[in-house]
């Protein structure tokens, strides 16, 4: 027994030593042998050992950055729903910067502030002001189109008023000038408060839907072409002498981040071009009525040497029967006969019974509303001077024109809403003023 | 034949305690790891003399260093040292005291970090001494909490069957 137990204890000894002589060899073996016997064993006898050790710490891995992931996802979605406006905004960005090159000078971008919702959601403030040549009344525009108008100027600040204010008014017409209108927010009940409706169009036109509606440029406040909305139908109102159109607004009034006002120098030049309303043929339709103008202010040209012959054979009648002692105002009101443009003609021709001014008080300077007035008065009725207007504003100061009762010449001439158009390029606004 | 059967039992919970040191332990711990191996190494020692424990040491050692990227050898050496203790100790083992079994444990699995901390170049690196003295003993008081209970869970099933 004693034998055997001696036995074993040799046995185990020399087990003991055999396994350290190998784990010692293990320990001193250089490393790229050590290398080699690990890598052997990883290959072959520990192979799924350390396939199991591998997918295990994958697993943990994967749990322990699960958070983390969690985490990313959740970013990464964040992200992605703020891309879509993102990207939304920054199409709009482009397109301004393109409705800039388009427009090249005479506008200043500017952020748009919209207001909180429960205040006024028709006003807008602008972040330029009088500092920047905003002045009131100038034309708050998108890529899009027509968006408002500024109506309070401080130097570093505008306030505007989105088409959807319900003094917003804006002189339209289509793009090919066929029927004229006024255009302003609907004030419908639900969703049809954010639409437009165009007023006044004469019973003679008729807008087909999906027609283009573009501001007019009568009125001087904003220049001609701008798109406004697309004609959806026409609506039933209590006026019986002219058509309504409810129109889809070209903007919506929220979308507008940023803007451009247009500064009153470049109003006055234009903005043609700078929206493609119809490409080419629009541009031969502006052609054709350029040399339109061109015939008519030809003949209002004559009309005005016919008037102001008579005005002079006038003037040279009263001296003959009242004497020299009046020659002086005789003289005054035939140098201001003479200078009477033709856009008055319409005015008076139209009939408005106004009062006789006297001479000193007439401005010698047209304002823009005779011919405004004049050009689109109906034939016989002169009853709404239809110009660009913000109901509820400041009242204008536009001086009437020279309300002298004219003798017709002898050949006829030509109805008002004909004659009319020709005033277009000798209208001078006073800064500011509105038609 | 029930010998047979009692190796058998005995052969497939070390297996099934060297897969636990290669699936759980990554999966449980960081700088605190459970070394299944120790146990396994503990559960076939009192059934062994010295001489075999430390052979199975040695197999154990090679099979954890075979995945173990750095001191190739050093855990051979290390549980080598421990079966053939622990074979010497057999009679702490079973013997109805947990506590005993848990110190044991404890013990071996210290060492046998400590002795791979020291023959992997460990010593030489600066947070040895957090190793050694914080998460050494954490690591192996979890082997001796782990172990205590799976010894006592496992000695009615590993108890040598009456011949």
């Amino acid at each position: 027994m004693a034998r055997a137990s001696r036995t074993g204890t040799r046995t185990d000894v020399a087990l003991l030593g055999a396994a350290l002589v190998v784990a010692g060899a293990a320990l001193i073996l250089p490393a790229v042998a050590r290398g080699r016997v690990q890598g052997a064993l990883q290959s072959s006898v520990a192979a799924p050992l350390v396939s199991a050790q591998a997918w295990a710490s994958r697993g943990r891995q994967a749990i322990t950055d699960h958070g983390a992931l969690v985490g990313r996802v959740d970013s990464l979605a964040l992200a992605a729903q703020q891309a879509d406006p993102l990207r939304a905004e920054n199409d709009r960005l482009r397109a301004l910067i393109g409705l800039g090159q388009r427009l090249q000078s005479g506008f200043v971008a500017t952020e748009v502030a919209h207001p909180q919702r429960g205040s006024d959601e028709h006003t807008v403030m602008l972040a330029a002001g009088s500092n920047a040549g905003i002045r009131p009344f100038a034309p708050l525009i998108v890529p899009e189109g027509l968006i408002g108008m500024v109506t309070t100027v401080e130097p570093n600040v505008s306030t505007a008023i989105l088409w959807t204010h319900a003094d917003f008014r804006v002189s339209a017409t289509s793009p090919d000038g066929g029927a004229f209108g006024i255009v302003a927010a609907h004030l419908g009940a639900g969703a049809d408060r954010f639409l437009l409706e165009m007023r006044g169009v004469p019973f003679r036109n008729d807008l087909k839907p999906g027609t283009l509606i573009v501001s007019s440029g009568l009125g001087n406040v904003y220049p001609r072409g701008i798109p406004i909305g697309v004609v959806l139908r026409e609506t039933k109102t209590i006026e019986g002498w002219a058509r309504t159109y409810l129109l889809r607004p070209i903007v919506a009034p929220d979308a507008a981040m940023s803007a451009m006002v247009l500064l009153p120098a470049r109003s006055a030049v234009g903005v043609t071009g700078a929206w493609s309303t119809g490409p080419s043929s629009d541009a031969t339709q502006r052609a054709i009525v350029a040399a339109g103008d061109s015939m008519l202010a030809d003949s209002v040209r004559l009309v005005q040497a016919r008037l102001a012959k008579l005005a002079l054979l006038d003037s040279l009648r009263r001296v003959a029967i009242y004497g020299g002692d009046s020659g002086v105002r005789v003289e005054g009101d035939s140098v201001q006969q003479g200078e009477r443009t033709p856009s008055v003609t319409p005015d008076s021709a139209a009939g408005a019974p106004t009062p006789r001014v006297p001479t000193a008080v007439v401005p010698r300077r047209l304002p823009p509303s005779g011919g405004d007035a004049a050009r689109r008065a109906p034939a016989g009725g002169g009853t709404a001077a239809r110009a660009d207007s913000a109901r509820g504003a400041a009242p204008r100061p536009v001086p009437r024109p020279v309300p002298r009762p004219v003798r017709p010449p002898t050949s006829a001439p030509r109805p008002p809403s004909q004659v009319a158009p020709a005033a277009a390029p000798v209208r001078q606004p006073p800064p500011g003023a509105r038609a | 034949m029930s010998r047979l059967y009692d190796w058998l039992r005995l052969l497939v919970a070390v297996l099934l305690l060297v897969l636990a040191h290669f699936v759980l332990r990554p999966l449980i711990g960081d700088r605190v790891e459970i070394d299944f191996l120790v146990l396994a190494l503990l559960l076939l020692s009192i059934r062994v003399r010295p001489g075999a424990a430390a052979v199975c040491g040695l197999l154990l050692g090679m099979a954890g260093d075979a995945a173990t990227p750095a001191g190739f050898g050093s855990g051979m050496l290390a549980l080598t040292l421990v079966g053939y203790i622990t074979s010497w100790l057999k009679a702490a083992f079973f013997a109805e005291n947990a506590v005993l079994d848990g110190v044991i444990i404890f013990a071996s699995a210290w060492g046998v970090i400590l002795m791979r901390l020291l023959l992997s170049g460990g010593g030489m690196q600066a947070g040895f001494a957090v190793s050694a003295l914080v998460w050494a003993p954490l690591s192996a008081a979890a082997t001796a909490v782990v172990g205590a209970v799976l010894f006592a869970v496992l000695r009615p099933l590993l108890r040598p069957a009456a011949s």
